[in-house]
Parts: C-alpha cells; sequence; structure tokens
C-alpha cells in the first residue's frame, strides 16, 4: 500500500459537540508524524478515529478494514497503563505474539520479530521476566512499544507516548521511535512537548479545537506565529 | 510453582479422582462399595448397589458439573470484566434464574412436570443476558456491565422477595428458601442430563473466547487493536455464562462463592494469565464443590447445611488468605 | 380508679385463661412407648413431615412406625417428642429413607420434590398429605391417613370428635379472636387456626376479615382490631410477666383492653388430633366470659 493512513472528511461528534471536524489527511508509509496541539484538541480523537477505535464519520484507509486485517497494519500504544493482572512482560508480548501467529499470513512474511528480538529492539531484554506492574513509566512505554513489534506491524500508533516521563526516558524513547522509524516503520504519535521532539519527527500535524491549523515539517511549524495557532485560543 | 509441570498437573488429577472416589464411598449411611459396584456385573440389586448408581453417582456428576461450571464462568467473568470481585451472580443472571425457579415453585407448576423449574429458570436467565445485552451495546465501558449486572441482579432480587412476601403459605416460602440456599442433593439422572449439556454449551462459547481475555489485559482499545472484536466478546462471554449459570441454578438453586474465589486460588499458579486461569479454574472448583459436598453428607446436624453455605465458608478463608498474602 | 380495676380484673383473667388451657392441654393421654418398629400388620411406615408424624402416632401408635421425622424429637416444636423417644428419626433424603427399606413414605405436598422423585425411582411409594388449612382439611387428612395405615377404624372415631364443633353457620356478632406470632405474623382466614376460633364462637374483626391468606403486620394493626382474645406464641420458658415476651408493651397495656393468653405455636401449627383440646379450651373461655357478663 502507498500511503499509510488516509482519511477523508474524518470526524467526531458526541451528541451536539463536534469533537473532531472533517479532516482530510495523508500519510505515506515510513514517516515519523507528530500529531501536537493543547489538551483536549482532539489530538487523541483523532488517532483513535484514524484506527477505528471509535465510532465516527467520514473515511480512514485503516478503519474501514476489518478488525483482523486492521491488526496487520496498524497497532496501538495506549496512554491508558491499567493492567489488572499481574503478569511479566514476556507473557505480555506472549499474548500478542500467538494471536499474531494465528491471523498473519507467514507464507509472504520475511523474518518474523519475536519476543526475544523485540525486547533486544526496545533495549528492555533484561526486564523480561519481571512483573510489568513493577516498571517505570518510561520502561512500561518501552514494553508496549515492544509489544508492537510483536504485532508484526508497519504502522505505530502512539498516543502520548511520552506523557509524565522525566527528560532522559523522553530521550529514549524518541529514540526507539526513531531507530524504528529508520528501519522501515511509520510511526504516528500524539506529543506534548514539540521542542524536544522536533529533532526526531519529519512532520508535525497540528490540531487545535478539532480541527487541522498547521500541517508542516517540524521547523516551520515551531516558529513562534505557528505555535500560537495551535497552542493559544 | 508453575502448575504446567507434569509433577502438578499429576496432582491436580489424583486429587480429583480421590474426592470423587470419597463423594461415592461417603454419604448419610455406610455402604460397601466394593460390592455396590461389582454387584451390578453379577445382575443383582443390593441396597448398596442402588444407592449407589441411583443417588451417590448422580450427585457426584453433579458436583463436578456445578464446580467446573460455577468455576469456569467466574475465571470468564472475571478475566473479561478485569474485575477481580466478578462472579457470575454480579450479571445478575443467577438471581434472574432464581426468581424463573421460585415463580414456578410459587405457582404451583413444578408439580406438573419435571421440566418446568429448569425451563422458568433458564428463560428468565435468557431475559437477564438480553437485557444485559442490549443495554450495554453502545457503550464501551467494562463498568456499564456491572452496573446494570447490579441492577439487574437488585430487580431479580426484590421481585423474588415479592413472590415470597405474597405467598400466604410458610410451607411453601420454606421450600423456596431451602431451595434458594443451593443443593444437590436427590439429584438423578435427567438432572445431570439438563445441566451437563447447558453447561458444555456454555463452556464452548466462553473457551471460544479465551485467548481474547489474555489480549484485554491491556485495556479494551489496546485488545481491539489486536484483532479483538470487544462486542462479539461480549456477547459470548454474557450468553456463555447464561447458559451455565442458567443450566445449573435450574437444578440447584443458588451456589455462590465458587466462581469468584476459584479463580484467586487458581491465579498465583498460572501466571495470573486470564487464558490459563480459564483453564485450571473449573477443576479446581469442582474439586470444592466435592469437598464440601462431601462435608455435609457427613456432618452431624439435624437440618442440613446448604451447599452454597459450605463453599462460602470453605472458601472464604482461603480468599482471604491469598488475598493477605498478596498484598503484603 | 376505673383503670385500676379494669387492670386488675385483666391480670386476673389472663392467669385463669392460661391455667384453664394448660389444664385441657395435659388431658392428653400417654401412648406406650415400646421399641418395635414394623407394624404389627407388617407395614413398613416411614413419616417424614411432623404434622403427619403426629396424625400417625395418634392413629396407629409410635411402635407401628418405622421412623419418624428428625424435627419431631424437638420438644420446642413437637407434641409427640416423649412418645417417639425410641422411635428411629429421618430427614427427608432418599439415602436415608431408601436403607430403611420403607413399604410407604408419607410426606407432605410442600417436601422436596428431587427427593419424591428420587424416592419414587427407587420403586418407593410416597403418599402425599396436604397441609391442612382448616377443620375439614384435618379431617380429610386424617381420613385418607387412617386408610393408608389400615387404622380406619380409629381415623372415624377421631373425626367423631371434631363433631362437636361444627362449622358455624351464618354471621353471628360473637366475640372476636386473633392469633399473632411473635415474628409479627398473622395468619388469615384460610387458616387452621382462624378456623379453630371460629369453631369456638369467636369470629374474626371485621377490619382484618379482608386477607385469606397471612401477613406481616404491626402491633398497631392489631390494637386498632381489639379483638376481644389474642392468642400470642409463648417462648420456652418465659412468661411475659418477667419482661421476657418479645411482643411489644402495649400489647399488654390495660389501655389496650385486650385479653392475651399465650400458647406453644406447637398446639396448633399442626392438624393433630389435640387441636380438639383448644377448641374446647377457647369454647369454654368464650362461655365463661359470657356468664360473667
Amino acid at each position: 500500500m502507498e500511503h499509510a493512513l488516509t482519511t477523508n472528511n474524518l470526524s467526531v461528534s458526541v451528541g451536539e459537540k463536534t469533537i473532531l471536524y472533517p479532516t482530510t489527511i495523508s500519510i505515506e508509509m515510513g514517516e515519523m508524524t507528530a500529531i501536537i496541539g493543547a489538551n483536549g484538541a482532539g489530538k487523541s480523537t483523532f488517532m483513535r478515529a484514524a484506527l477505528g477505535l471509535i465510532p465516527h464519520s467520514g473515511f480512514s484507509s485503516l478503519s474501514s478494514k476489518t478488525i483482523n486485517e486492521r491488526m496487520k497494519f496498524a497497532s496501538w500504544v495506549s496512554q491508558d497503563r491499567e493492567l489488572v493482572w499481574d503478569v511479566r512482560v514476556k507473557t505480555l508480548l506472549q499474548f500478542t505474539l500467538e494471536r499474531t501467529l494465528r491471523t498473519i499470513d507467514t507464507s509472504f512474511q520475511k523474518k518474523l520479530t519475536g519476543i526475544n528480538e523485540a525486547l533486544e529492539l526496545t533495549n528492555i531484554s533484561q526486564l523480561a521476566d519481571q512483573q510489568v506492574n513493577s516498571l517505570s513509566g518510561g520502561e512500561v512505554t518501552a514494553v508496549l512499544i515492544a509489544r508492537t513489534l510483536v504485532q508484526q506491524t508497519p504502522i505505530i500508533f502512539l498516543d502520548e507516548p511520552l506523557a509524565s516521563l522525566d527528560p532522559i526516558q523522553k530521550i529514549k524513547i524518541l529514540s526507539l521511535l526513531r531507530s524504528l522509524s529508520k528501519s522501515g516503520r511509520t510511526i504516528i504519535a500524539s506529543l506534548h512537548d514539540i521542542k524536544q521532539s522536533a529533532k526526531y519527527f519529519s512532520r508535525y500535524i497540528g490540531i487545535k479545537n478539532g480541527t487541522v491549523v498547521i500541517d508542516a515539517a517540524p521547523i516551520e511549524a515551531i516558529n513562534k506565529q505557528n505555535f500560537n495557532r495551535v497552542f493559544v485560543k | 510453582m508453575k502448575l504446567t509441570s507434569a509433577k502438578l498437573r499429576w496432582s491436580c488429577l489424583i486429587l480429583l479422582i480421590t474426592f470423587t472416589y470419597l463423594s461415592l464411598d461417603i454419604g448419610y449411611i455406610d455402604i460397601n462399595l466394593l460390592t455396590a459396584l461389582t454387584s451390578v456385573f453379577y445382575g443383582t440389586k443390593s441396597t448398596d448397589a442402588v444407592i449407589l448408581w441411583e443417588l451417590r453417582l448422580p450427585r457426584t456428576l453433579m458436583c463436578l458439573i456445578v464446580g467446573s461450571g460455577l468455576g469456569l464462568a467466574g475465571a470468564a467473568l472475571q478475566g473479561y470484566l478485569r474485575n477481580p470481585l466478578a462472579e457470575p451472580s454480579i450479571v445478575g443472571i443467577s438471581s434472574a434464574a432464581a426468581l424463573g425457579a421460585v415463580l414456578c415453585i410459587a405457582l404451583g407448576l413444578n408439580n406438573s412436570g419435571f421440566f418446568y423449574t429448569p425451563a422458568f429458570a433458564l428463560a428468565f436467565a435468557f431475559v437477564a443476558c438480553w437485557t444485559l445485552i442490549f443495554l450495554t451495546r453502545q457503550s464501551k465501558s467494562k463498568h456499564n456491565v456491572i452496573l446494570i449486572g447490579v441492577g439487574v441482579s437488585a430487580l431479580a432480587g426484590s421481585l423474588t422477595t415479592l413472590i415470597l412476601s405474597l405467598s400466604d403459605n410458610p410451607f411453601a416460602i420454606n421450600e423456596i428458601v431451602f431451595w434458594m440456599l443451593g443443593s444437590v442433593t436427590d439429584v438423578s439422572y435427567s438432572h445431570v442430563l439438563i445441566s451437563g449439556p447447558l453447561v458444555l454449551i456454555g463452556t464452548i462459547f466462553l473457551y471460544n473466547h479465551a485467548a481474547d481475555l489474555d489480549l484485554l489485559t491491556l485495556g479494551e482499545e489496546t485488545a481491539t487493536s489486536t484483532g479483538v472484536d470487544i462486542n462479539k466478546l461480549r456477547t459470548s462471554i454474557l450468553i456463555g455464562t447464561t447458559f451455565i449459570v442458567g443450566g445449573i441454578t435450574a437444578v440447584t438453586g443458588i451456589i455462590g462463592f465458587v466462581g469468584l474465589v476459584t479463580p484467586h486460588i487458581v491465579r498465583p499458579f498460572v501466571n495470573h494469565e486470564p487464558k490459563r486461569t480459564m483453564i485450571w479454574t473449573p477443576p479446581i472448583a469442582a474439586l470444592l464443590v466435592l469437598i464440601s459436598d462431601i462435608i455435609i453428607r457427613t456432618a452431624p446436624t439435624t437440618g442440613e447445611i446448604k451447599l452454597g453455605v459450605l463453599t462460602a465458608l470453605l472458601g472464604t478463608p482461603v480468599f482471604l488468605y491469598l488475598i493477605s498474602k498478596q498484598r503484603s | 380508679m376505673v383503670v385500676e380495676n379494669e387492670a386488675k380484673k385483666l391480670r386476673f383473667d389472663y392467669k385463669t385463661i392460661a391455667t384453664l388451657i394448660f389444664l385441657f392441654f395435659i388431658q392428653q393421654d400417654q401412648g406406650n412407648v415400646a421399641f418395635a418398629t414394623v407394624a404389627s400388620n407388617g407395614d413398613r411406615i416411614v413419616s417424614t413431615n411432623l404434622c403427619i408424624d403426629t396424625l400417625a402416632v395418634a392413629l396407629i401408635g409410635a411402635e407401628n412406625l418405622l421412623a419418624v421425622s428428625s424435627v419431631a424429637d424437638d420438644k420446642k416444636y413437637s407434641t409427640i417428642a416423649d412418645r417417639i423417644k425410641n422411635t428411629k428419626k429421618t430427614s427427608f433424603n432418599a439415602e436415608q429413607i431408601y436403607s430403611l427399606n420403607p413399604s410407604m413414605v408419607l410426606a407432605s405436598n410442600f417436601s422436596s420434590l428431587k427427593t419424591r422423585r428420587a424416592l419414587e425411582k427407587l420403586g418407593i411409594k410416597v403418599e402425599l398429605v396436604e397441609y391442612a388449612q382448616s377443620i375439614d382439611d384435618l379431617k380429610r387428612n386424617i381420613n385418607q391417613m387412617g386408610t393408608l395405615l389400615r387404622a380406619t377404624e380409629k381415623a372415624k372415631a377421631l373425626i367423631q370428635k371434631f363433631e362437636e364443633f361444627p362449622a358455624p353457620v351464618g354471621f353471628k356478632t360473637n366475640r372476636t379472636a386473633l392469633q399473632y406470632s411473635t415474628n409479627r405474623y398473622l395468619n388469615g382466614e384460610n387458616s387452621l387456626i382462624n378456623d379453630v376460633f371460629l369453631r369456638a364462637g369467636f369470629s374474626r374483626p371485621q377490619a382484618l376479615k379482608k386477607s385469606p391468606g397471612g401477613q406481616f403486620l404491626s402491633t398497631e394493626i392489631i390494637l386498632k382490631a381489639k379483638p376481644d382474645l389474642l392468642l400470642l406464641d409463648r417462648e420456652q420458658n418465659s412468661a411475659p410477666e418477667d419482661q421476657n415476651s418479645a411482643y411489644h408493651s402495649s400489647i399488654y397495656s390495660p389501655l389496650a383492653g385486650l385479653l392475651t393468653t399465650h400458647i406453644s405455636q406447637k398446639y396448633w401449627s399442626c392438624g393433630a388430633p389435640e387441636l380438639i383440646h383448644l377448641i374446647k379450651a377457647l369454647a369454654k373461655i368464650n362461655s365463661d366470659h359470657e356468664t360473667k357478663e
């Protein structure tokens, strides 16, 4: 497929209120795109609608696929870190790998990313046997990213992956995302912190009050004028 | 300790065999198990043989069905609702089944035919199930299932109490109340043939989605992105639970705690994995019910302790111990 | 002054009534207690309900019963506890009953259906004796059991005793009576105790006529209905004078003006031949009060 994601007048309303206005966007394969905006601007809503996790109007190339088809193309790193069952890191990845092996057509795939490889790529091999609940925020984010690798998807969506991480952890995750992008994966992440991430992403899509107000390279996007357009009322 | 090791698998099997044997051997009166077993082959029917084959065997089978069914339903519900306090009665299905049976008894229909009480119980269980599915189809939140389930349970419970209070007959009230407390006394093969297939159907529904429950560990959004159809999952879990709980409650009344406590006993041994919990809970729950029933038969009391009471008395201390151990 | 005299009068009356009724009850004859459990005619009868036990013992005696229900042993509920001391007791479950090898099992229509079916499957005849809600029901039960237990003569004799107190015909303005339990349960018009009252010449207070079934009522309603006689429960060994009564104190208040008497439920909750004594005692109270006035 040429595009990683194509949307056409994608919009989300809850009752009378419109949270996301009709948005038409196209993201290429291999791009590292960040969705930026203030709290409640509609970043997460856009990503969820694009992936078909919430009901929406309009078209999204990923959402229009069936659930089983979609899981082969795009995976999701949630901001919500609920984990009721105190499982180990390895086990969490095991769940996804088993599911992937059942749906994926392995004959055409190149070598699959196994659990150990996914842990290596995300630099958390040493955490393999630890309970997920005992890990720090940054480590959990790495685990969730490792999970998406085991899902073997070319596209990875991340919902506020840098939230509540300290600066060092942030850089670690950003570097990880860049290396994944370099190896051919498409990264789409929603962010608050735009200055630090500017070096890593190739495109910033800024959303304000449910509308896309900026769609440009980071350097352009974070000049003062555009910053105000995105973040200031 | 991993239950996957052959040693522990075998000990679970041995315990089950042992207690099944004990369940056949122990009862209100002493029988000679050996002669009872062999007399069948000689064609002679001694009293012991009749007791064994007509009374103890169906009762033991019923215990196994009740335990494994309620245990599985409990594990599945806890896995789906991601709530360690969930059990079959929280979604209101056992209360609805009980309401159906109580209505049947109060109307006197249970004397008209053998199938009336189970039919009523199952019908009401499915009404509750349909209500749950219908009222939660739009919502994404797992809390809605619990909240609506609590509502259904409360409604069924109050209707049952209403029936009880409108009954002018103290004996009917007595019968209803004791029925509701749960018992496998004097069940026959007909009861086993009613509950067994229904529990089996429910089991198939639930095991079909065991792997989905693993994927649900990180929440519904992540699960959806990994290919889990949440709506189908919810419907299957509710329908499966209804078959199991309806099929069991229709015959035995309400037996609580088995579905709540057993998954907690199993979880430390299976690394808290939902699917493996669903696999190992049924045999352990069956053991719990067998042991409870054996105690009931041997307890020297004039009135018979009800099964639901004893499973609570036995299960709760184990449950509390495990919870406190995990906290510290 | 007037109130005090009233109070004195009431207390005297209460004691008299209690004594009278008690005297009537100890008139019951004591059956002989033997050990044999198979009936002399070879019947092996197992009775599984206290009310049925009581009738069976009255008809053929404890010595001819194979087993009775386990609650028959409990003096709190059973009037035949002494007489069945040496009789086997059984709970209502198929295993125990089957192992006794009975020729007939007597059970209430409200007994566990599962156990009844299990017994039938094992080839044991289960005869249902329906719970009596009137003296006519009781007579029918005595008749039925007389036939089942092959004691038709005795049955006829027992039934005959009740003919002395026929069901009243037509409406008369007579004294009213009610029975009120400690758990606030009032038996309805279609109840055995109500029929006992009717035959003793008491009627039901107008205000409470509406309910055929029993109900739970507050003390207020009882006070308002002002029955001429209020029949209350008698707990183990406590008497209301020593403040052990489970009833609200207003029931005993002179201002309420109620005539109360305490009789243990075991004497009237079952349809048993002893009921005749209660009817006699109540009828006597009725006639005594008439002559007083």
